[in-house]
C-alpha cells in the first residue's frame, strides 16, 4: 500500500512538482490562541457547501422544475424515493446550518480585526459569498413550489419593486414578469443550480487563496501554533463529523414538510414569514412607516439596508481611517451592536 | 503498547471508523439513485390503453396521478374523460349506458358527457380531461 | 335564473313604479302610523311585488291618489282590506292563476299553485270552513315575500323547517287535528337536516322536497319509496328485486319510513339487522332463515366498519409522526365508496350481493392499513438508522480524537 502511494506520488511529482506542494503545505502552522477555536468556522462552512452540492446534485436526479411538476416531483422524492426525504432534509437543514456557520465565521473574523491591510480582498470576497449564500438560500426557498415557498417569495420581492427609477425594471428581471409564476421558478432554479455554484466556486476559490497566500491574521504575534497537517486538519474533520451528524438527527426529528402546493388564486396564509435569515430585515422593513418626508417607508428601507451592507463590506478602509485611540472601541460598537440589532431583530420577527 | 502500536492501532480504528462511516453515506445514496418501481412522478398524461379496449358505451375508472377519473366511450363512439369524484360527497361516479350519461349512486345525482351537473344533488360540474387517440393508444391529458 | 329574468324584465316597469310609489297616499298615511300600519311598508320594502313595480292598491285596490283615507279605501274605488283566510286563495290568484298577467311579470313561473292548494290538507280542509289552516300567505307572509331563491325568504329551504314548524310544532295547534307536533324537532336532528342547516347542503330534502309546495299533503303508502327513491335510486331498486318487496306490498307497509322513520332519520348502523335488538325480530321469528341472513349481513358490514375505522386510525397514527401519508389515504378512499355501496346492497336483502361488495372493501382498507403501519416502520427505521449512523460517526470522531492525542503527547 505504501509502495504504491509513493509511487504515485513520484509519478505526480515528475510533472507538477508536487513534493515542493506538499512541503509547504506540512510547514503551515496555524496559531493558538484564546479565539483561535473560532478558526474551525471558515471550513465548516465550507464543508457544509460540499454536503449541498452533493445533496443538490442528488436532489437534481428527481427534481423536475415547472409550476405543473416542481411541488409534484418533491413529494415524489419525499414519499417515493428511497431515502429521498433524508436527502431534501438534509439540503434543507444543511442550507440552514451554512448560512448560521457563515454568520458565526463573519463575526469572529471581524472581532479579530482580521479585515485589515493587508486582508482586505479577504473580506471583501467573504461579503460576496455571505450575499451568495443568501441568495442560495432565497432562491433554493422558492422551488419546492409549496404555498410557505410562493408567499414567502412574493412577499419578498415585493420590496425591490420599491427600488428608484429602475424598481419596475428589476423586479420583472428578478421575476421573470409581473407576477411570481413559473417563469420565477424557472430563473431561481437556473440561479440556483447553475449561476450561483459557479460564482460560489470561483468566489470561494479566490477566498481561499487569499488566505493560503496570506497565512492567518495573528501568526506573527502568536505564542503558540500548531502544525496544520495532521493536527488542525484532523480537528477539523472532527468536528466536520459532529456537523454532519447533527443534520442527520435534525433531519430524522425534524423532517422538512413537503407542505401545500402553491396556489396563486389563493389568499395568503396568516403569519407568512420568511426564513430565519431574512427575518431582522424584513421585521425591519416592517416596522417604517408608511412614508417618512414625502418618500415610501419601504424605500428608505431598502436605501438604508444597502447602505448597512455597503458600510459592513467597506469596513476594512473606515476602520483603517480611524484614529488609533477610536478603533478598538468603533470595532467593538459595531459588532456587537451588529450582533445585538440582529439578533433582537430577528427574535422580533420570530415571535410576533 | 508502544508508541509505534499504539499508533498503528489507532490508524487502524479510524480505517474501520472511516469505512464504516463512507458505507453508512454510501449506502442511502446508492439506494437513492436506484430508481423506485413508480417511476413517473405525477403523469402530465396517461397511456390507457388500446382503443379496442374501450367498447362503445363503457366505462372505466383510472388513477390519473393520485385522483380518480373516469374515461368514457359513449354509444358514437366519442371518447370523454372526466373527474370520477361527484362534486355533491365525494362518491366516485360511473357511466350509465342505459341514458349515456354519468350517474352517482349515492343520491342520484347525473352529469352529460361534458361533465355538466345536470340533475340532483350536484353542484358543480366534473372537470373535464382532454382524450387523445394515437393510431391504437388512448391517451388522458390534463386540459390546459 | 329565473329571478334574473323577471327583474331584467321588469326594471323598467319597478322605475316606473317607484316613481309612482313616491307619490302613492297610501304610503305617505301608513308612515304617519304607528304600530302594524307602519310595520306593513317595512316590510313590503324588500317584497318581490314592490321590486316589480306594484304597490298596496294593485292588489288591495283602492284610489292610491286621496289623501283622505275614506276615499282612498272606499269600496266605490275597489278597495280590498286584508282578506279573510277563507279568501287569501283567490285574493293572490287574482294575479297568480292567470297565465297573461304572469307573463308580464315572470313567463316562468308556474300558475298552477291555486289548484295545487286545493288538492291539499290544507285546502280540502280550508273549502270545508276551516279558517285556522295554512294559506298563502301562512307560508309566504303578507307583505315581506320573497322569491324561494333569496336565503332570506321564509321559503328558502333552510327557512322551511321554521316556517312549516310555526304552526306544525305547536302541540296546541296540532292537537285538534290529532296530528304530532314533532316532526320539525325531529327533522332538524336528522341526516338531511343537518346537511341542510349544518353544512348548508341545499340539496337535501326538506319539508316541501317529499310533502310538496302547494299540493302539501302526507305521502301515501306507495309513493313514500318513490319520493325517498328520488335521490336513494339503488335502495329503492334494491329493494323492489328482495324478496321483501311483494309482502310488503300487499300488507300495505311504508318501504324505507318503516325501518328509517319519516323525519327524524339517522345514519343507519349494522345494530338495524341486530338478530335480537334490530328491526326485522318485529316481524321474523328468531333463529328464522330471514334473521339468519340479516345477521349475516350485519356482520360483514361489522366486518367493513372495522377495518375501515382500523385504517383510519392507522393512517392518524402515521400522520401524527409526520409520515405522508396520501397514498395510504388513496387506498382507505377507495375502500370508502364500498363502506357505502355494502350499506346500499343491504336492501337487497341477499348476503351475498352485500359479501360480494364489503369484501373488495375490505381488501381496500386492509392494504390502507398496511400502508399505514408500513410508514410507522420505516419512522422506526430511520431512527433506529440514525441511530446505528450516529455511533460510526461517534466512533471514527473518539478515534481521530486519540489519534490527535497521540501525535500530541509526542515530542516533536
Amino acid at each position: 500500500m505504501r509502495g504504491l502511494l509513493e509511487a504515485l506520488l513520484d509519478w505526480l511529482d515528475e510533472r507538477l512538482d508536487l513534493r515542493h506542494w506538499l512541503d509547504v503545505a506540512k510547514k503551515k502552522q496555524v496559531p493558538v490562541h484564546p479565539g483561535s477555536v473560532f478558526y474551525y468556522a471558515g471550513g465548516v462552512c465550507v464543508f457544509l457547501f460540499m454536503v449541498q452540492l452533493v445533496t443538490g446534485i442528488l436532489l437534481l436526479m428527481y427534481y423536475r422544475v415547472g409550476a405543473d411538476s416542481s411541488y409534484e416531483s418533491v413529494r415524489y422524492i419525499s414519499s417515493k424515493v428511497a431515502f429521498g426525504w433524508l436527502v431534501r432534509s438534509v439540503h434543507s437543514w444543511g442550507a440552514n446550518l451554512m448560512i448560521f456557520f457563515v454568520f458565526v465565521h463573519m463575526f469572529s473574523v471581524f472581532f479579530m480585526r482580521a479585515f485589515r491591510k493587508p486582508r482586505e480582498l479577504t473580506w471583501m470576497s467573504g461579503c460576496v459569498l455571505l450575499g451568495v449564500s443568501l441568495a442560495f438560500g432565497f432562491s433554493g426557498y422558492l422551488l419546492p413550489w409549496n404555498e410557505l415557498a410562493y408567499f414567502a417569495t412574493k412577499v419578498g420581492t415585493d420590496i425591490i419593486g420599491q427600488v428608484p427609477l429602475a424598481g419596475h425594471w428589476l423586479l420583472r428581471l428578478v421575476r421573470g414578469g409581473e407576477d411570481v409564476t413559473g417563469a420565477t421558478l424557472s430563473r431561481f432554479f437556473g440561479l440556483h443550480v447553475a449561476v450561483l455554484p459557479a460564482v460560489l466556486s470561483l468566489t470561494m476559490g479566490a477566498h481561499l487563496g487569499f488566505v493560503q497566500l496570506q497565512g492567518m491574521a495573528h501568526e506573527k504575534e502568536a505564542k503558540a501554533t500548531m502544525p496544520f497537517f495532521p493536527n488542525f486538519m484532523l480537528r477539523d474533520v472532527m468536528l466536520w463529523l459532529v456537523v454532519i451528524n447533527a443534520v442527520a438527527v435534525l433531519a430524522v426529528f425534524f423532517p422538512w414538510d413537503v407542505g401545500k402546493k402553491a396556489d396563486a388564486l389563493a389568499s395568503a396564509p396568516a403569519g407568512i414569514k420568511p426564513e430565519w435569515y431574512f427575518l431582522a430585515q424584513y421585521q425591519f422593513l416592517k416596522l417604517l412607516p408608511a412614508r417618512i418626508l414625502l418618500i415610501p417607508g419601504e424605500l428608505w428601507g431598502v436605501l438604508t439596508l444597502n447602505a448597512v451592507g455597503l458600510f459592513w463590506l467597506l469596513t476594512p478602509f473606515w476602520e483603517a481611517a480611524l484614529p488609533e485611540s477610536k478603533k478598538d472601541a468603533a470595532v467593538r460598537l459595531a459588532g456587537w451592536g451588529s450582533v445585538a440589532l440582529l439578533v433582537a431583530m430577528t427574535l422580533w420577527g420570530a415571535l410576533s | 503498547m508502544n508508541a509505534m502500536n499504539r499508533s498503528r492501532l489507532l490508524n487502524l480504528l479510524i480505517s474501520l471508523g472511516l469505512f464504516g462511516c463512507l458505507a453508512a453515506t454510501s449506502y442511502p445514496v446508492l439506494r437513492y439513485l436506484l430508481p423506485p418501481e413508480q417511476v413517473e412522478a405525477e403523469p402530465e398524461a396517461l397511456k390507457l390503453g388500446a382503443v379496442k379496449d374501450f367498447p362503445p358505451g363503457s366505462g372505466r375508472i383510472f388513477k390519473f396521478g393520485r385522483r380518480p377519473i373516469i374515461l368514457i366511450r359513449d354509444l358514437k363512439g366519442v371518447f370523454h374523460a372526466l373527474s370520477a369524484v361527484c362534486t355533491h360527497l365525494d362518491c366516485i361516479v360511473q357511466y350509465s349506458r342505459e341514458h349515456d350519461l354519468v350517474w352517482c349512486a349515492c343520491h342520484n345525482g347525473k352529469y352529460d358527457l361534458s361533465g355538466r351537473n345536470i340533475s340532483g344533488p350536484p353542484p358543480r360540474p366534473l372537470e373535464p380531461f382532454d382524450v387523445k387517440v394515437a393510431g391504437d393508444e388512448v391517451t388522458v391529458v390534463r386540459k390546459p | 335564473m329565473k329571478r334574473a329574468l323577471a327583474l331584467s324584465l321588469v326594471l323598467p316597469l319597478a322605475a316606473a313604479g317607484r316613481a309612482v310609489f313616491a307619490k302613492d297616499q297610501c304610503v305617505a298615511c301608513h308612515a304617519s302610523l304607528e304600530g302594524k300600519h307602519k310595520a306593513i311598508l317595512r316590510s313590503f320594502e324588500t317584497d318581490i311585488h314592490r321590486e316589480s313595480g306594484l304597490s298596496c292598491a294593485s292588489c288591495h285596490g283602492g284610489d292610491p291618489s286621496k289623501a283622505d283615507a275614506a276615499q282612498a279605501m272606499s269600496p266605490e274605488a275597489g278597495f280590498t282590506p286584508a282578506p279573510s283566510p277563507a279568501d287569501i286563495p283567490a285574493f293572490c290568484g287574482k294575479c297568480h292563476s292567470d297565465p297573461g298577467t304572469m307573463k308580464k311579470y315572470n313567463p316562468s313561473l308556474p300558475v298552477d299553485q291555486a289548484v295545487k292548494y286545493f288538492t291539499s290538507v290544507h285546502g280540502q280542509r280550508l273549502k270545508k270552513g276551516d279558517d285556522k289552516v295554512a294559506t298563502c300567505v301562512s307560508c309566504h307572509t303578507t307583505h315581506a315575500i320573497r322569491p324561494s331563491k333569496d336565503p332570506l325568504s321564509s321559503v328558502y329551504p333552510k327557512n322551511i323547517p321554521q316556517t312549516c314548524g310555526k304552526c306544525h310544532s305547536d302541540p296546541k295547534r296540532m292537537a285538534p287535528y290529532k296530528i304530532p307536533s314533532d316532526q320539525a324537532a325531529k327533522y332538524v336532528r336528522s341526516v338531511h337536516g343537518r346537511a341542510l342547516l349544518e353544512r348548508g347542503d341545499t340539496a337535501a330534502p326538506v319539508c316541501n322536497t317529499c310533502h310538496g309546495n302547494h299540493g302539501a299533503a302526507p305521502p301515501g303508502v306507495e309513493s313514500i319509496g318513490r319520493i325517498c327513491g328520488m335521490c336513494h335510486s339503488q335502495n329503492e331498486q334494491f329493494f323492489l328485486s328482495s324478496p321483501m318487496a311483494k309482502p310488503w306490498k300487499s300488507r300495505k307497509y311504508h318501504i324505507c319510513a318503516t325501518c328509517h322513520t319519516e323525519h327524524g332519520i339517522q345514519h343507519p348502523t349494522p345494530e338495524l339487522l341486530s338478530p335480537d335488538k334490530g328491526l326485522c325480530s318485529r316481524c321474523h321469528k328468531p333463529s328464522s332463515e330471514p334473521i339468519r341472513d340479516a345477521a349475516a349481513m350485519r356482520d360483514k358490514l361489522v366486518q367493513m366498519e372495522g377495518a375501515y375505522q382500523s385504517a383510519k386510525s392507522a393512517i392518524f397514527i402515521a400522520e401524527e409522526k409526520g409520515m405522508d401519508m396520501s397514498e395510504a389515504r388513496d387506498l382507505w378512499d377507495g375502500s370508502r365508496m364500498s363502506f357505502y355501496q355494502s350499506r346500499t346492497a343491504v336492501h337487497a336483502f341477499r348476503p351475498a350481493k352485500v359479501a360480494e361488495i364489503a369484501d373488495k372493501g375490505i381488501e381496500a382498507a386492509q392494504k390502507a392499513k398496511k400502508a399505514a403501519d408500513d410508514a410507522v416502520e420505516e419512522f422506526r427505521f430511520r431512527r433506529i438508522g440514525l441511530g446505528v449512523a450516529s455511533l460510526l460517526i461517534t466512533f471514527l470522531v473518539l478515534a481521530i480524537y486519540l489519534k490527535v492525542r497521540d501525535i500530541e503527547s509526542r515530542p516533536s
